[in-house]
């Protein structure tokens, strides 16, 4: 009987325990990290010259290109972002808000689905595929506004689970290689993986202009490679555990800013 | 889609020389590299680059795919009158742009 | 006795595996086969674009990172200043012997060009010296050029 006893309210303490911790994220998840750099600083002085060029960085070239389609009226009874939003300066601190949750969809959201989202809704376009040239551009230059502002995300009840989604895929093993994203960026960045330097695998600068691609990419182009790298299946492109991670490396970002368009290997 | 950026210094005064730069979009692709079904991706870069200042060639370079995807190029020019900069680019499957700006000096 | 025969052939064969082994730093130096074949690729070069004339070094410097991590977009300077008795650059041809396409550019210069110096950004599939060669207006050709090691080639290595 006693037994019965202990046992029921042991029962009841972690059930209580349970119900609380779904409800309430802790108030400051803590830091893995103790010194956060962004992946310019992993990079060799000319890729930093190229990215710190007001001119020559090629991914202004996608900037230019994304305030040419914002303030594009040329299709007819379409109206242009810039109708909405007015000039694309006002978009300042707009980036660093994203992943965000997005009631009308009622799932998390990035910046490149919101643009769709509005572009398909509001502008009647057709949904074009995540990595299009015009998503690309759209986004690499609303983010570029941000630029040198630090991430702001929302960890609230509704952002709390994907956010949980993202640090449990952050920390598990996959792949052949059997490992997990902090083994390569947080036991071992600084160090030297062939002739690359791993960085902390931060997203501050995406979308970047890699000199592999010899293009901007998205950040789940850049989570895509990194899955094949170790031979794990890459999720497709707006893939829901992807933006979830992408909720999950803003906020490990929390010191850095946004440095959009970055140049990067 | 083709975008390009040209950055000319001001104020010029007569005399000054001038770094003129200029960065345009294009693959630059090689012709060496192969798409996922293996075949070879043709090449298709920008061949050549003029900059006239009126009639007159300031700057020219005949380029090869050795050259970066989304090529910049800066030259320099000696500014001794009012000019219209004329910018072209030619390449691979008839690709062409032009650029024009002008060129003032202030006193 | 075994043991001592056992020991005494892998001496043996220890020594026998060092004999061929040349000096340490001959063999990791194996760059004097590539230095060789980048040379007569030059040559290949000059005598195809200049006729056989052999330009002078000097008047011409490249400017190149040391270290490239990245042979997909490096930057490259050129410059040319003019040596007595010339009055202008004519033009400046860029090579990279080892590159699969080793003529890189000709740059063309005006007459109100003002100073022959030109910067872009090139793609390399190899370490090497990339070299500069100045066309001058009284018919001379002078050269520079600038070694480069590259991490990760270009040209070479498919994209994901």
């Amino acid at each position: 009987m006693k037994s019965v006893l202990i046992v029921s309210l042991c029962l009841l303490f972690c059930y209580s325990c349970s119900v609380r911790a779904v409800e309430e994220p802790p108030r400051m998840p803590e830091r893995t990290l103790t010194e956060v750099h962004s992946g310019l600083f992993y990079q060799s002085a000319d890729t930093q010259a190229l990215q710190n060029d007001n001119f020559a960085n090629p991914g202004l070239l996608w900037v230019d290109r994304g305030l040419t389609l914002w303030s594009d009226d040329s299709a007819p009874g379409v109206p242009s972002c810039a109708e909405c939003h007015g000039n694309i300066s006002q978009m300042r601190g707009v980036a660093t808000r994203y992943p965000t949750f997005a009631a009308e969809k009622n799932r998390l959201l990035n910046l490149t689905q919101q643009i769709q989202e509005c572009r398909v809704t509001r502008q009647h376009h057709d949904p074009l595929p995540y990595e299009s040239e015009i998503l690309l551009a759209l986004t690499t230059a609303v983010v570029h506004q941000s630029k040198g502002l630090p991430f702001d995300v929302t960890l609230d009840k509704q952002t709390y689970p994907y956010w949980v989604a993202g640090k449990n895929y952050f920390y598990e093993r996959r792949g052949q290689m059997n490992l997990a994203c902090n083994h390569c960026h947080e036991h071992y960045a600084g160090r030297m993986l062939r002739g690359d330097r791993l960085s902390q695998g931060h997203g501050n600068g995406y979308p970047a202009y890699r000199l592999q691609w010899q293009g901007v990419g998205s950040l789940h182009r850049r989570l895509r490679f990194c899955n094949q790298g170790i031979r794990a299946e890459p999720f497709d492109y707006g893939a829901a555990e992807y933006v979830s991670l992408e909720l999950f490396l803003a906020w490990r970002a929390t010191d850095l800013v946004v440095e959009t368009p970055a140049v990067r290997r | 889609m083709t975008n390009a950026r040209i950055a000319i210094p001001s104020p010029i005064k007569s005399g000054d020389v001038i770094e003129i730069k200029t960065l345009i979009t294009h693959p630059m692709e090689t012709g060496l590299r192969y798409d996922s079904m293996g075949q070879v991706i043709p090449r298709n870069i920008i061949t050549q680059f003029e900059c006239r200042c009126g009639p007159d060639l300031v700057f020219k370079a005949l380029l090869n795919r050795g050259i970066a995807a989304n090529p910049y190029l800066s030259f320099f020019f000696e500014v001794v009158s009012n000019c219209t900069l004329e910018f072209t680019w030619q390449g691979d499957k008839n690709f062409y742009l032009r650029e024009v700006r002008e060129i003032r000096i202030d006193r | 006795m075994k043991r001592r025969q056992v020991l005494g052939g892998m001496g043996a064969g220890v020594l026998v595996c060092l004999q061929p082994l040349p000096a340490w730093g001959q063999a990791w130096d194996q760059s004097g086969e590539r230095l060789k074949e980048e040379q007569a690729q030059f040559e290949q070069l000059l005598a195809q674009h200049f006729e056989g004339r052999i330009p002078v070094e000097g008047n011409v410097s490249v400017n190149l990172p040391a270290l490239a991590e990245n042979g997909n977009s490096v930057a490259l300077e050129v410059q040319a200043d003019l040596p007595v008795g010339a009055a202008r650059v004519v033009s400046i041809d860029v090579f990279a012997p080892m590159n699969p396409a080793p003529h890189i550019a000709q740059f063309l210069f005006g007459a109100g060009t003002g100073r022959a110096q030109v910067r872009t950004r090139m793609r390399l599939a190899a370490d090497q010296t990339v070299r500069a060669v100045a066309s001058f207006d009284n018919g001379r050709l002078m050269m520079g050029g600038a070694h480069i090691v590259v991490t990760e080639v270009a040209c070479l290595d498919f994209l994901i």
